[in-house]
Formats: C-alpha cells, structure tokens, sequence
C-alpha cells in the first residue's frame, strides 16, 4: 500500500482537510513531522541530493512545512528515496528572488522590481520606484510590508536593517501596493482551483496564476495576482498556501483536487515499483541510508520526478 | 468553557484562564494566547523574534 505523508510543522485546519480528502478518496495519509535531526545541505532538486535516513520515508510526500529551508532540504531528501513530492516546485525551494527571476525569465507580468541588497539600496530602489512600493523579504516567511511615503520606507528599512542584522535587509522592493486590489489563487495539478478574492470578472486572473505556477514547476502553490494600471501581475506566491477560507472557482475544494493529484501520481509511479527482477524488490529507487549513496539511483529517481513534473503540464 | 485553536480548529475546555495567559493547544501544540477571557477567544500568541517594525 502506497505510503502518503504530510510535510508539516503541525497538523492545521489545512493539513487536516488533505487528510480527509485522500481518505475520502481510499488513501491514508499521515503526518511527517520532521524530528531534531540535521539534514544534509541540498535544497535544489538538481543535482541530487543524497538519499537521507532520517529524511521522509514515503511514497508521496505532501510539501506543508512552514520554514522554507528545511522543508526544501526535507523534500530533496525525501525526492533522493525515490518518493513523489507534491510542492511549489522552485518556490518550494527557493526564495523571492529565484521566483521573480524565473517569473521573469518566463515572461509572466510582474511589477517593476529591484532587488535591493542593503538598506542604502533598498531606499534607492524605492526612490526609483516611486511610492507607494513595497518590501518583500527574501524568505517567504516574513511578510510583505507596505512603504506609503519616504518616512515609512525610511523607518522600516533602517529598523530592519539594525535589528535584522543586516540579513534582513536582503529584499525585493516592488512598484505599488496589492493591498484590496490582489487575490491569492490556490493552483493545483495546473488549475486554478480556488481564490480568495471574489468571484472573477473573466478568466485572466486564474489564468495568470496558472501561467506561474506552470512556470515554477508547482503542483500546490498559492499565486497572488494583482491588479495594476496595466492589467494584472503576479505580485508574490505563497509556497505552503492557506486555503480554508478560499473560495472554489469551479465546485471542487482544493483538499480534494490535492487528492485527486495525489491519486493520479501514485497511479503513474506503480509500474516503476514492480519488482523487475525477484532478487531485487525495487531496482529503480535509491536505498536510503547512505549520506553520499550511489548517484545513479538517485538521479534516476530524481530524473523520474522532473519528467513527472514536465509531463504534468504537457 | 471552550475554546478554539484558529490554526488547527480543535475546540477543548479551558477552565480559570486569565486575558492575556499562554496556552498550549493540546491537539496541535501551537502557543495559544487568551484573548478574552469569557467569553474564551483565542489567537496565536505572538512568536519571539519576529517583529522587524512593520
Ligand atoms: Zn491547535
């Protein structure tokens, strides 16, 4: 029976939803919730990370943990045992700037966008910008904030980069403001599933955000459209979305459609697990255990899992 | 009394808490801090750490 775990820090309303929903659909999932031990420094999932014994053991894994850099290392390490993962594809293991810079490089419509490396250039680039604009952090976890004038922007930056050590002020500063005028789309398995904003005028928007995550490589992710003078932009992604407020778009909640993608990829990674030869049960996964394992196993794994990944939106 | 965990949802008793107390979600294990008293309302307590002026 295929193993199916939710990556997280704590069982929340969302995590308790996909549990119900992939039973409802025949298939137990449990919580992995990581425990103390240290994960090996890879977060990319090319090349392969090496397969880890304290990493995931399951034949699914669904990315909701909260802190972006030891889940991206928990879901390499979990990719490296030959498991499927169900996450925000680059913005599941990278940061703002990777995703405005893979945004970009797709030519999906962002605001104009400086990344500022220190305070100095934080408010050079708003001044550039012009207000209001607003301070994204690199890490996903520290919120947006808002900067409405120079005394504002002033105030935050330099507060951020006294307290924050200097780390803090590594950031995106963003023309505009999304505050009433964005919705997060909550996109799954490529389809705009559900938003948090009102109903939507015509399909631009989901379609928006579908473009994105396309372009990420997700399969769970949150997109946050904004509207602007010059039409929609995507405004920020949120890699492990909330969603039990959001508003389905067609019928189905996004537990569900988790579910149903859940399904269709243990469905395609069956074949791989028939034993191909008695004295060898599974030839194709990477044994766990081995902290510099054998590549080959774990690139044909990790290879398998981004032919997935492609084959997903083809 | 009960009251309700906002991350998690699970509604438990609680009993001679005070506004302003810490406590536990016990399904969860999210730090919880009392709101008001009567009637319960709980929110997350703030994390440590994580103000940085906005
Ligand atoms: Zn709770």
């Amino acid at each position: 029976m295929a193993t199916v775990g939710v990556l997280c820090g704590r069982m929340r309303v969302e995590e308790k939803l996909l549990v119900a929903a992939l039973a409802e659909a025949g298939v137990v999932a449990e919580p992995v919730v990581p425990t103390g031990l240290p994960l090996p420094p890879s977060r990319h999932p090319l090349p392969p990370a090496p397969a880890f014994a304290g990493g995931p053991q399951t034949d699914l894994l669904i990315d909701r943990f909260p802190e972006r850099a030891a889940g991206a290392a928990l879901i390499a390490a979990s990719r490296a045992t030959g498991s499927a993962t169900i996450d925000a594809g680059l913005a599941a293991t990278g940061d703002r700037l990777t995703v405005a810079t893979a945004l970009a490089a797709a030519g999906v419509p962002r605001p104009n966008t400086h990344f500022a490396w220190s305070a100095e250039a934080a408010l050079a680039a708003v001044a550039s910008l012009g207000y209001p604009a607003t301070l994204l952090p690199l890490a996903y976890r520290s919120a947006a904030t808002p900067l409405l004038d120079i005394d504002a922007a002033e105030a935050v930056i330099e507060h951020r980069a006294v307290l924050g050590n200097g780390v803090e002020t590594l950031a995106l500063v963003q023309a505009g403001v999304a505050v009433g005028c964005s919705s997060c789309f909550v996109v799954v398995d490529g389809e705009p599933v559900a938003s948090d904003g009102g109903p939507e005028p015509d399909a631009v928007a989901p379609n928006l955000a579908a473009r994105a995550a396309h372009a990420l490589g997700a399969r769970l992710i949150g997109v946050v459209v904004a509207e602007t003078t010059h039409g929609p932009v995507v405004w920020d992604v949120q890699p492990v979305p909330e969603f039990r407020h959001a508003r389905p778009l067609s019928g189905r909640p996004v537990a569900e459609a988790v579910a149903a993608m859940a399904i269709r990829l243990l469905k395609a990674r069956a074949p791989q697990q028939e034993p191909m030869d008695p004295h060898d049960p599974r030839p194709v996964l990477a044994p766990a255990g081995h902290l510099n394992g054998h590549g080959n196993g774990n690139l044909r794994a990790e290879a398998g899992e981004v032919r997935d990944g492609v084959a997903l939106f083809a | 009394m009960t009251g309700t965990c906002p991350e998690c949802a699970a509604e438990f008793e609680l009993s001679g808490v005070e506004q302003g107390e810490i406590v536990p979600c016990p399904e969860c294990g999210v730090e919880l801090e009392v709101l008001n008293a009567n009637p319960v309302q709980l929110g997350l307590a703030p994390e440590e750490g994580e103000d940085w002026g906005e």
